[in-house]
């Protein structure tokens, strides 16, 4: 039973790495498919899947592959950069809260927790009426909002290293609390922040569509969200002006989900 | 400390008596706690608003205002004192509850999202309870014994359920049970034809409400089932469940009067707890099924730079997930038996 376990654990993230793989590499090649860019008229409107058009075109005439493959491209660009700062905000200052101790813990855990409270969708409904809906405001309200979880898991894997000897041995040979941080707390870290990096790339995507979908997304970047919001009042007459954004937009998220299961597996 | 977690049965023991005074320090360090978050909250909110292009007193009347109407509305708004004056008077007033006026509506904040709240809340309200319900009853019905390769199964199945978009939930859900099927309406909350009154407005209301409830607890219950599944199979192996079952309880008994009492808890804290992601949810749902609730009022808003009622929902949002939080930890104070033989002890 362990056995069988265990392989089909490993499948799973194997699945998730080669399907994140995939959509990648896809992705990777919307400039050389799709030279004109995302919005150019490529035939007439609302033509189903054909050898020419794989993937039918939409309502202006627009091909139906070529946005989703730029919509791909901004989920993996806001998945990415909101899951860097995510992580890099989690992992340092779980490590210094769990690590350093005393006053500094109190405060992080405390700051920590206000993160998580914040309704982030909420938030970046308020950055985008405060400054025009960019990207970058997107990446940033994800990025600092998405964090506590990851910080709260990587205190505790960091106050449980703090009491180990390879630990206490580089502190007794003298090495400061910055050092012992980055060389020894630091880099034990790997498996909270791999248990997390997927769920919270998910999140990032999940959220930029859904605001994209109620109309406050970057305009200047085509989105998922924003095609399956459009693809809607044609879904009886134009099935697949909804089809291949919807089945790009679930496959990435789930690949990224999947991804929680990679440290279990090794 | 030897005495076996009972469960239903000593719960009751605090709520027939007052309760003791540390559960009173217990809820007041809670509630300073959540008044505490709130503040911060608030601070980030006018933090942001300052750091913004633009003042609101300019988006009141626009751009080419006349100079004299300008000043005015900016010293209404108090944007011609310095910024600590301005945000202590934010703060003052947002302590007596008021969140200033809204630009679009030309009325308070608080009475625009007071009006479209109970919309919002007749969506969230039965999709809380549906799908806590549900996930509770198929998750403890749903308990393997044991690690299995169906357990897997039953995740990547739930993982594929949660990876599709709420607003693609509800465009299938309309798709089906509108369009083909046409047992529901796809928009709104009534049809402003209808002349039914009494009962029958109200059976009609319901059956706007079916889908949009629908969608929301579809994509709640999933998470909660895979939580609740997860705590009670970390639990399964312990000698409580196997001494209950080896007294002679059938498995069903074992799960309701003693893996059930101990896993309620922490089930309530993650449904308090996803109480954002609920009104994250809500916000979509009203999108997509045309609902006049405070989700549609703050997009709506969003897209008009009505900077007041925007930061108005946003903070009456922070509030509801903070109450959320806060109401979980009462319950449990209340409710677990384990505090329950501390208190005594210590009393």
């Amino acid at each position: 039973m362990h056995f069988r376990r265990r392989l089909l654990v490993g499948s799973l993230a194997f699945v998730a790495l080669a399907l994140i793989c995939v959509i990648v590499a896809v992705a990777a090649t919307a400039p050389v498919a799709c030279p004109a860019g995302p919005w150019a008229r490529a035939s007439a409107a609302l033509q189903p899947p054909s050898r020419e058009m794989l993937a039918g075109t939409d309502d202006i005439g627009r091909s139906v592959m070529c946005t989703t493959l730029y919509g791909l491209r901004t989920s993996l660009g806001i998945g990415v950069a909101a899951g860097a700062v995510t992580l890099f905000l989690g992992i340092v200052v779980g490590a210094v809260a769990g690590f350093v101790g005393g006053w500094s813990d109190l405060l992080l855990m405390r700051v920590a927790e206000v993160a998580h409270t914040i309704p982030r969708l909420f938030l970046a409904i308020l950055v985008a009426a405060l400054f025009e809906p960019r990207m970058i405001g997107l990446v940033l309200v994800l990025g600092l909002t998405s964090w506590g979880m990851l910080a709260r898991i990587a205190r505790a894997e960091a106050m449980a290293l703090s009491a180990r000897e390879f630990v206490l041995a580089a502190s007794a040979l003298g090495l400061s609390t910055v050092g012992l941080l980055l060389r020894h707390i630091l880099p034990n870290l790997y498996r909270p922040l791999l248990a997390t990096a997927g769920p919270t790339i998910a999140g990032a995507i999940v959220t930029e569509a859904a605001l994209s979908y109620v109309g406050l997304g970057d305009p200047d970047s085509a989105s998922l969200g924003r095609l399956i919001a459009t693809a809607y009042p044609f879904m009886e007459s134009a099935w697949w002006m909804s089809a291949t954004p919807v089945a790009a937009l679930v496959a990435l998220t789930l690949a990224f989900m999947l991804l929680a299961e990679v440290p279990n597996a090794r | 400390m030897a005495r076996p977690i009972r469960g239903a049965g000593s719960s009751q023991a605090v709520t027939r008596g007052t309760a003791p005074r540390a559960t009173l320090i217990a809820l007041g360090r809670r509630a300073a706690l959540g008044l505490f978050t709130i503040w911060l909250v608030a601070t980030v909110t006018f933090v942001l608003v300052m750091a913004a292009p633009g003042d609101p007193a300019a988006l009141l009347i626009g751009e080419d205002g006349d100079a004299q109407v300008q000043a005015h509305a900016a010293q209404s708004f108090g944007t011609d004192r310095s910024a600590i004056v301005q945000y202590a008077g934010w703060i003052a007033r947002l302590a007596r509850l008021d969140l200033g006026t809204s630009i679009s509506y030309r009325a308070p904040v608080s009475a625009v999202i007071l009006e479209r709240l109970p919309a919002t809340i007749a969506l969230m309200l039965p999709a809380l309870l549906l799908s806590s319900a549900t996930a509770a009853i198929l998750g403890l019905a749903t308990v393997p014994r044991g690690e299995s390769l169906n357990g897997r199964a039953a995740i990547l199945m739930a993982a594929i359920v949660s990876a599709v978009p709420i607003y693609v939930l509800g465009h299938l859900f309309i798709l089906m049970f509108s369009l083909k099927l046409g047992w529901f309406p796809m928009q709104g909350l009534s049809d402003p034809r209808s002349s039914l009154s009494g009962l029958l407005a109200v059976v009609e209301t319901m059956r706007y409400l079916a889908l949009p409830t629908a969608t929301l607890a579809m994509s709640q219950f999933v998470v909660l089932w895979l939580f609740l599944r997860a705590r009670a199979i970390e639990e399964i192996s312990s000698s409580y469940l196997r001494t209950a079952r080896a007294k002679g309880l059938t498995l069903a008994q074992t799960y309701r009067r003693h893996l059930w009492p101990n896993i309620r808890l922490g089930f309530l804290h993650f449904v308090a707890a996803r109480m954002g992601s609920l009104l994250a949810g809500a916000v979509v749902v009203e999108s997509v099924f045309g609902i006049a609730g405070m989700g549609r009022l703050v997009v709506s808003a969003s897209l008009a730079r009505d900077v007041p009622l925007v930061t108005g929902i946003f903070l009456m949002a922070a509030t509801m997930v903070v109450v959320a939080n806060i109401a979980a930890d009462a319950l449990t104070i209340f409710f677990d038996p384990r505090l329950d033989e501390g208190e005594r002890g210590a009393l």
